[in-house]
């Protein structure tokens, strides 16, 4: 058995890093868990060192120390935002935070033979719809007719043709609500006539809605499959967890493959699918997150955990 | 055409408040330095008996896709690659 270190890359209040870092644990796998903004300020410690051998060093934390050459796998999973820990002006905030990202982040992304789950690059590649449509289409998925625009004509005309039609945002963000109050996105209908020269403000993503009976959510593991449908959700079942009913279903071979198939395409061991089923029993693609949340969802938490905690042990070899 | 400066794009007119009755108070977390879990401690200091963790009963960062459930504060975005191309 071999004692090279996994990393956990995570705040030190992500809650679903827990039982997957406590498997390793228990199994008697080196973990360390790190949290990369604890790079600015004194809480942690990283010298990389390069040369025509290539990079050493080690990271250094409150209660571990790392070699880099030794990582056997790292998990990325919610790290705290370098630009939360970032003092000063903004410009030189700013300059902290893109030095650290790109030197620490760098080194990080830069570990030999080190298996990662995911890769920061393969997640921010995989983070972005176009690529995610493009790709879940390439791969054999049904995939929803989807206009990414900034001009009201062509909005207004894809809502009538295609209504009923959603808009959901490109990314998860919390902003301003009318009353001042945090508020979000939820995924929801559009009449073209509520479209006007204010799409222009920025890109906008209209999608026609799938006509559905459930929500699938599929969880990712390396060749691992989990699958949990999703029942009594309003259209964006994130809006209301507490009708929420879950239910671990098999998942039909071709989606499987399709599923692999983009899993490659992407570089990616972790991913969380959302699918809309229809009526006809056709799983519609609507999006994958490569570092999406899976731990609330008590019917699959402790054999996702177990796969990961599988993956992670496991590493290259 | 007239060009607007900073037009406040049409998504924003799509916001929904969070749930306002949703609960606040957020654990102080610490990591355990032998196994590398988190320790979790309500605002009096004392530790919180959380079971298993990742029900996501008593964190303080979502476990959820989305944070609808008022769990304190939700980052505005789950972005891996917090430095900005130039």
């Amino acid at each position: 058995m071999t004692d090279a270190p996994v990393l956990v890359v995570t705040s030190v209040d992500d809650a679903t890093a827990d039982p997957v870092t406590q498997r390793l644990f228990e199994r008697g796998v080196p973990v360390t868990r790190l949290d990369p903004a604890d790079f600015l300020g004194a809480a942690a410690g990283m010298s990389a060192r390069f040369g025509s051998h290539g990079m050493s060093g080690r990271v250094r934390t409150a209660s571990r120390e790392v070699q880099l050459r030794g990582v056997r796998a790292a998990w990325w999973r919610r790290p705290t935002p370098y630009r939360e820990r970032a003092g000063g002006q903004e410009r030189i905030a700013r300059f902290a935070v893109n030095e650290a990202g790109l030197g620490f982040g760098g080194v990080l992304a830069a570990l030999p033979d080190c298996l990662w789950v995911n890769h920061p690059w393969c997640n921010h590649a995989a983070e972005h719809k176009p690529a995610q449509l493009g790709t879940a289409a390439a791969c054999g998925f049904t995939v929803p007719e989807t206009l990414i625009t900034n001009e009201a004509d062509e909005a207004r005309a894809f809502a009538d043709k295609f209504a009923p039609v959603v808009y959901k945002p490109l990314r998860h963000a919390v902003l301003p609500a009318a009353d001042g109050r945090d508020g979000m996105i939820w995924v929801g209908p559009v009449a073209s006539t509520s479209l006007d020269d204010s799409v222009a403000g920025t890109a906008h993503m209209f999608q026609a809605q799938v006509n559905k009976v459930a929500d699938v959510r599929v969880t990712v593991v390396g060749r691992r499959v989990f699958a949990v449908r999703i029942d009594g959700g309003p259209l964006d079942w994130r809006a209301d967890y507490d009708a929420l009913v879950y239910t671990r279903i098999p998942c039909p071979a071709e989606v499987g493959r399709a599923i692999h198939r983009y899993m490659a395409s992407f570089g990616l061991l972790f991913g969380a699918f959302d699918f809309a089923l229809t009526a006809a029993g056709e799983w519609v693609f609507l999006e994958c997150n490569p570092n999406g949340q899976w731990a609330w969802i008590a019917e699959q938490v402790d054999a996702v955990a177990d796969a990961l905690a599988d993956l992670l042990e496991k590493g290259r070899t | 055409m007239s060009v607007a400066t900073h037009p406040v794009p049409w998504g924003v007119t799509r916001v929904t408040a969070f749930d306002p009755s949703a609960p606040v108070d957020v654990p102080h977390v610490e990591l355990d330095p032998v196994s590398q879990t988190g320790r979790y401690f309500d605002p009096a200091g004392r530790p919180i008996e959380a079971g298993r963790h990742g029900s996501g009963q008593v964190t303080s960062r979502p476990t959820k896709t989305a944070a609808s459930d008022g769990q304190k504060r939700t980052r505005d975005d789950d972005s891996t690659l917090d430095y900005a191309s130039d």
